[in-house]
């Protein structure tokens, strides 16, 4: 389905409301083609006048008939889009997907081609096997080990006498032909011996007890052998004092015409050692670390605190290990080489003596920056909350806007920044500004417009309010957008008088609100219950004439033009003859709310900005609105209250430091409450992830590297919110909504429809979509590596905690851990698909959606 | 407060008119009489929303009027004002008023009678006979000339813009019994959704103009999870909101898919517009109605871009160039499905604009506005409503920049269409809850 919308997108320029009715549904779908070789293809067509369809690939050749023909070669990516476009209706169509492989390998024959029933080893002859072949008994994959192009071993447990069908395939191939493999009763018609364990890692001199079984009962009368070492009679295996070449030895036992074998892999009875682990300390979260010593062996196997890694040989010196780490701590790390283990070694779990505790770290990083990453969430627990703060405030902006294109690319461009750059405050601050202070693309067009704009929000979003509200009024981008720009003073018949648009919605909108605001936020009412106005029409028509007589800077050298196009220049300049000297009286009820007459332009604007900045609705009005940005939809008034009074006074007298603000919006024991896992809940908290943060968070959670070719623009869009292309200056949504079924706040849900929710449900499931590899892609802009998750995710509940700890802060209700991890249980399309599975349905539900 | 409305003119009128374009599509599709069955007990309002404040100034002008001439008009914005020469006249009563010039479709059928204007609509709080009884302290809507709020009292019909639901919604909840099936929702917004939307015990879907689209999680296992997971808010509100939109929205779209499977093709020709795309999906919905089982639905379509606050007069252009052949090939699609008298058509904006124009060559928020409604129960070819003293300072002016005081409420325009549309008259108080203050709940422009 996404394939459909995007496909309409592209031909009508992202306008979601483009989108014809009828539609086409394309089969087969997600079918494997071999490279070169032929698929027909099918166009199902509803509710349009004619089913004549025109058919496009995007890689390969398909004819008018729909006969699809793959190109020699297996692209990149693997897949080829088919897309059916209806003949009568260019808005309409639809998409198939099909796997390119390659052609499989030849299979000659099987060596032996007759085996016993049991655990047995053969081998594959034939051409064209490649490193990571895989052989099959019919669909299931069986243990493969690659010899080389023309031979595979493959060892398989089968009791069943009778054919079983054996192919082959190499990576990404299509199957080899079948071969049979006739499996025996080996002498005896219904005998079927077992011998365990099956495998096993042995120190030198060491003893291993083996037990057989026939037909699953003890074989007590078995004859025993051993390919080295020796063993009695009644199956006790004693390894040869040295390590034999191979090192390893085949036990077998033989009753009453059966057979069964073991392999044991014969190590030094000297212990390994572990000297290095790194990196140091662990990171929480998953972790892949390199582990040096000495005495590895293949099978050798890593543990933690008790727990097994998952392990990887790489040199007698050198393993590597994946696991995950859940909390701040000394573990320690053994490696066994069976039942020789090494002496524990002493590894460090996140930073010691964590100022914060991981879950909470995490949790921050939701409200102060797009999510949480590991690294992140590790400087967060080094420093505390308040130094965070300072560290983000005091470094330097690294997003930047800067790019080629005049027209589109910046909502791209927004989530690169989000989910790769470390200034992430400064950017989740300048957001808000942005949804707040809004600009839009719909009325200024082009890039170079936008880009300078939000570049000043960046820069200032650790500056003084009256620093921003000054620096946002004299933009250009702004001047423009709200008809500031080019303001003229009155004509002399008082027959037109200056525009209106700033002046409302500066104080509207960027400063005090309608109403008058108690220090709380909440609004003062009168006698009837109705809210207390914080200004009428004739304060709006007298700030109008303050915002007279400004217009674009002029190139260097160049002299100011009163009417001038848009151009970006710096701030606005003066224009005195389109100026109003007259004086103003903007808040009748204030002491200091008129502007005398006959002051400077730049001083008449000045003192305006200086009357709104000081007004007392400013201080709850712009904190709320942070709040409802950063933490919540419905901070209590006292929340408000704390925040405003970090507005008012930062502690040392200056009024409006943002730095401030932000420190106290996301310090104060209201943001901070659920950081403690057994608060209570609050059944009003938390605020729906809009689509960018959705977006960004959600990347970062599983480690995305994204760039600016990412298609997410297209999927904002359809989300509700098309980045930097806001529909009015009232952003894409009010913070003051009300979810009416619900009766509480929720401003983002007024962009959460019944179609942009299953939307977004099912954007989760095409990004984390791969048929196979570890590493997702969503276009040429995302890449997502997800082994180390798929290698937690032989134990469902692992893998659900890492999850856990990476996209719910460590925080997941039980009630739905239980949930997943049984849906992560169920699923029976293996590692990579359980991983997928459990970040669908984590990352799609509400409850991930909803930070709290 | 009525106009009176003068029939015979209008008959009279239209015998010079009758070779519009329009008209002769009507026949056209009546011979066709592609969808004779259509269900008799069926209706449909489509409200179409022009978001900024639409300048009604410019959009109905007087032309020669018993209160004033074109020359009042242009007098009192002639920086903005709309030459005589480019006017579409029409009739009303024994007054000439003129259209804008991009609005021929929406001239064509009001000379068919098939479409009125209603002039001067806007929030209030109480009749305001005029500026004098304005000074003298009548109480006013909260935070008049704000964007938001008047765009949630238009929405609302609440003047003290306390609401969580909308006027449209509850006149879904009121009419719900129609309704042989609760399968599909009554109201559905294709652009923005709005307060409007909002009932009190019913919700509305969003259908785009693309379609509704199910959940694909991809295996029986993962949506076997989800489903239990839909379920699960572990106490906190917005999680289950949440739950509830996107529930509504995967059911929603399972019936209205199976649904439209069966839907017959459109043969009338939409222009490739965003509002045309809109007022497209609303046809297609009203044409599978049976299928979903609603005797009744409410629809919410939206233009954005009417903030004119600079270059007015090629902004406004624009706009009706987009709404214009929209609105009249929305009007020829209900006539080919038959359902051309069950199927009402109504504009609403947040606001008006003054009467003077500002030095940047626009115009900046107001109050009372003029408005169309379209559709075969239309009493036509009439103007409703009172319409202003065009003068800024004059009579009707709220504040001397020519902020028209309404001279019909949004109460009464709501609750003309609700009654129309099947709400009792008993009920009427109980969605337009202070529609007691005026004299008269029904503005005539329905019968």
């Amino acid at each position: 389905m996404r394939l459909v919308l995007r496909g309409a997108l592209a031909v009508c320029l992202g306008a979601i409301s483009a989108l014809a009715a009828g539609s086409i549904t394309v089969t087969p779908t997600n079918e494997s083609v071999v490279a070169g070789g032929a698929k027909q293809m099918t166009a199902t067509v509803s509710g349009l006048a004619s089913n004549a369809v025109m058919w496009s690939a995007s890689v390969g050749m398909i004819d008018a008939n729909g006969l699809y023909t793959a190109p020699p070669t297996v692209p990149a990516g693997n897949t080829a889009t088919v897309t059916a476009v209806s003949a009568v209706d260019s808005t309409v169509m639809g998409t198939a997907t099909l796997n390119i492989r390659e052609a499989g390998p030849t299979v000659t024959n099987l060596s032996p081609s007759s085996v016993p029933a049991g655990t047995f080893t053969f081998y594959v002859n034939g051409s064209g096997f490649k490193n990571g072949a895989t052989v099959y008994n019919v669909v299931t994959p069986l243990a493969t080990t690659f010899v080389s192009s023309t031979q595979l071993k493959a060892t398989a447990t089968i009791y069943t006498v009778g054919n079983v069908y054996i192919r082959v395939t190499n990576p990404n191939s299509m199957y080899s032909s079948i071969l049979a493999l006739q499996v025996t009763s080996g002498g005896s018609s219904s005998n079927s011996m077992a011998v365990q364990p099956s495998t096993s890692v042995l120190p030198t001199g060491a003893t291993q007890q083996f037990v057989a079984t026939l037909n699953g009962a003890p074989a007590t009368s078995a004859t025993w052998s051993a390919t080295a070492g020796s063993i009695t009679p009644a199956g006790l295996f004693t390894a040869p004092a040295s390590v034999p070449t191979p090192s390893t030895v085949t036990v077998t036992a033989s009753a009453s015409g059966a057979s069964a074998s073991a392999t044991i892999n014969i190590v030094s009875s000297t212990p390994p050692t572990i000297t290095q682990v790194s990196p140091a300390p662990l990171p929480i979260g998953i972790f892949n670390i390199g582990i040096t010593g000495t005495g590895f062996v293949s099978g050798t196997q890593a543990t933690l605190n008790g727990s097994v890694l998952a392990t990887t040989y790489v040199s007698p010196t050198q393993l590597t290990a994946s696991g995950l780490a859940s909390q701040n701590g000394q573990l320690n790390l053994v490696v066994s080489n069976g039942l020789i283990s090494s002496a524990p070694y002493a590894v460090q779990a996140g930073v010691a003596n964590p100022l914060v505790s991981a879950t909470a770290a995490r949790r921050f990083l939701q409200q102060a920056a797009f999510g949480p990453t590991s690294g992140d969430a590790q400087r967060v627990q080094q420093i505390g909350f308040s130094a965070w703060v300072d560290e983000q405030a005091a470094a330097q902006a690294v997003s930047n806007y800067q790019m080629p294109s005049n027209q589109g690319g910046l909502p791209q461009r927004f989530l690169t920044n989000a989910t790769m750059n470390a200034d992430q405050l400064r950017q989740k601050v300048a957001f808000a500004y942005s949804q707040i202070f809004v600009t839009s693309l719909v009325k200024l067009i082009w890039n170079g417009d936008m880009i300078p704009y939000q570049q000043l929000l960046l820069n200032d979003a650790f500056a003084n309010y009256r620093t921003l509200l000054a620096d946002v009024t004299l933009s250009p981008s702004m001047g423009y957008y709200l008809d500031m720009a080019n303001n003229a003073k009155a004509n002399a018949a008082g027959t037109q008088l200056p525009n209106e648009n700033y002046a409302r919605e500066v104080l509207q909108l960027f400063s005090i609100g309608t109403a008058l605001l108690n220090p709380d936020g909440t609004v003062q009412r009168d006698s009837q219950g109705l809210p207390v106005p914080s200004y009428d029409q004739k304060t709006v028509t007298e700030l109008a004439r303050v915002f007279t007589g400004w217009t674009y800077a002029p190139p260097p050298g160049g002299s100011v033009v009163w009417g001038a196009y848009i151009r970006q220049n710096g701030p606005m300049v003066p224009y005195i003859p389109q100026h109003d000297f007259g004086g103003k009286t903007l808040f009748p009820y204030l002491a200091n709310g008129s502007i005398a007459s006959g002051l400077g332009v730049q001083q008449d604007l000045d003192a305006a900005l200086d009357i709104i900045f000081n007004h007392p609705n400013t201080a709850p009005f712009i904190s709320k609105l942070m709040i409802q940005h950063l933490v919540k939809s419905n901070p209590t008034p006292g929340y408000v209250q704390r925040v405003a009074q970090a507005f008012a006074d930062n502690g040392q007298g200056v009024r409006g430091d943002m730095t401030a603000v932000v420190k106290a919006v996301l310090l104060d024991p209201e943001a901070r409450a659920n950081d403690s896992l057994s608060a209570a809940i609050d059944p009003a908290d938390g605020h729906l992830q809009e689509p960018a943060l959705f977006l960004a968070g959600l990347f970062r959670a599983v480690g995305a590297q994204v760039n600016d070719q990412n298609y997410n623009s297209y999927d904002l869009a359809n989300m509700g919110q098309d980045l930097f292309s806001s529909p009015s200056v009232f952003n894409y949504w009010s913070p003051s909504y009300v979810v009416g079924s619900v009766g509480v706040t929720g401003g983002e849900f007024q962009i959460y429809s019944p179609f942009t929710s299953v939307y977004r449900v099912n954007l989760v499931g095409s990004v984390f979509s791969a048929y196979s590899g570890n590493v997702q892609t969503y276009g040429p802009g995302f890449s997502a590596d997800l082994s180390a998750l798929v290698g937690l995710a032989g134990t469902p509940s692992t893998l659900v905690d890492a999850l856990d700890l990476a996209l719910t802060a460590g925080r997941m209700p039980s009630q739905m851990k239980q949930i997943v991890t049984t849906a992560v249980q169920n699923e029976t399309g293996g590692n990579l698909r359980r991983v997928q599975t459990a970040i669908i349905l984590i990352a799609t539900s509400s409850y991930y959606n909803v930070w709290n | 407060m009525l106009i009176k409305s003068r029939r015979e003119f209008l008959k009279a009128g239209l015998k010079s008119v009758s070779a519009l374009g329009a008209a002769g599509a009507l026949s056209h599709f009546g011979e066709m009489n592609a969808y004779a069955a259509a269900n008799p007990n069926y209706k449909a309002l489509v409200c179409v929303f022009l978001l900024g404040g639409n300048d009604g100034h410019n959009t109905v002008i007087p032309v020669t009027t018993t209160k004033q001439n074109y020359s009042q008009y242009y007098g009192s914005r002639p920086s903005i004002a709309l030459p005589q020469s480019q006017l579409l006249t029409i009739p009303a009563g024994s007054d000439v008023y003129g259209l804008h010039p991009r609005l021929a479709g929406v001239r064509s059928l009001y000379l068919q009678n098939k479409a009125a204007v209603v002039a001067n609509v806007g929030m209030l709080a109480q009749p305001i006979a005029n500026r004098t009884a304005l000074l003298a302290g009548a109480k006013v809507p909260v935070a008049l000339y704000s964007h938001s709020d008047q765009t949630s009292q238009w929405q609302s019909s609440v003047y003290t813009g306390i609401s969580s639901s909308g006027w449209g919604g509850r006149v879904a909840d009121a009419v719900a019994g129609l309704n042989t099936s609760s399968q599909f929702p009554e109201v559905v917004f294709t652009g923005a959704g709005g307060l409007f939307c909002a009932g009190v015990s019913t919700a509305p879907t969003s259908v785009p103009p693309g379609g509704a689209i199910g959940l694909n999680y991809g295996s029986l296992t993962r949506n076997s999870a989800a489903q239990q997971l839909l379920t699960f808010d572990n106490g906190l509100k917005l999680v289950q909101a949440a739950n509830g939109i996107l529930t509504r929205g995967n059911s929603n779209a399972a019936a209205l898919n199976a649904a439209l499977a069966t839907a017959p093709t459109l043969q009338t020709a939409f222009p490739s517009t965003g509002t045309a795309n809109q007022l497209k999906m609303v046809a297609r919905l009203i044409s599978i109605q049976s299928q979903l089982g609603l005797n009744r639905q409410i629809f919410f379509v939206t233009l954005g871009g009417f903030d004119t606050h600079g270059t007015e007069v090629s902004m406004q252009d624009g706009l009706f160039a987009e709404l214009d052949p929209a609105l009249t090939a929305f009007y020829n699609a209900t006539v080919e499905l038959g359902v051309s008298q069950q199927v009402t058509t109504f504009t609403c904006s947040e606001f008006g604009r003054t009467l003077m124009a500002n030095t940047g060559g626009g115009t900046d928020h107001a109050w009372g506005s003029n408005h169309f409604v379209i559709g075969g129960a239309v009493a036509g070819g009439a103007m409703y409503g009172a319409f202003p003293l065009l003068a800024n300072g004059g009579q009707d002016d709220a504040n001397g920049r020519g902020a028209m005081i309404p001279g019909a409420s949004v109460d009464q325009y709501g609750a003309t269409l609700a009654q129309w549309f099947g709400v009792p008259q008993a009920n009427v108080a109980s969605i337009f809850p202070n529609i007691g203050a005026f004299s008269s709940s029904n503005l005539g422009f329905l019968g």
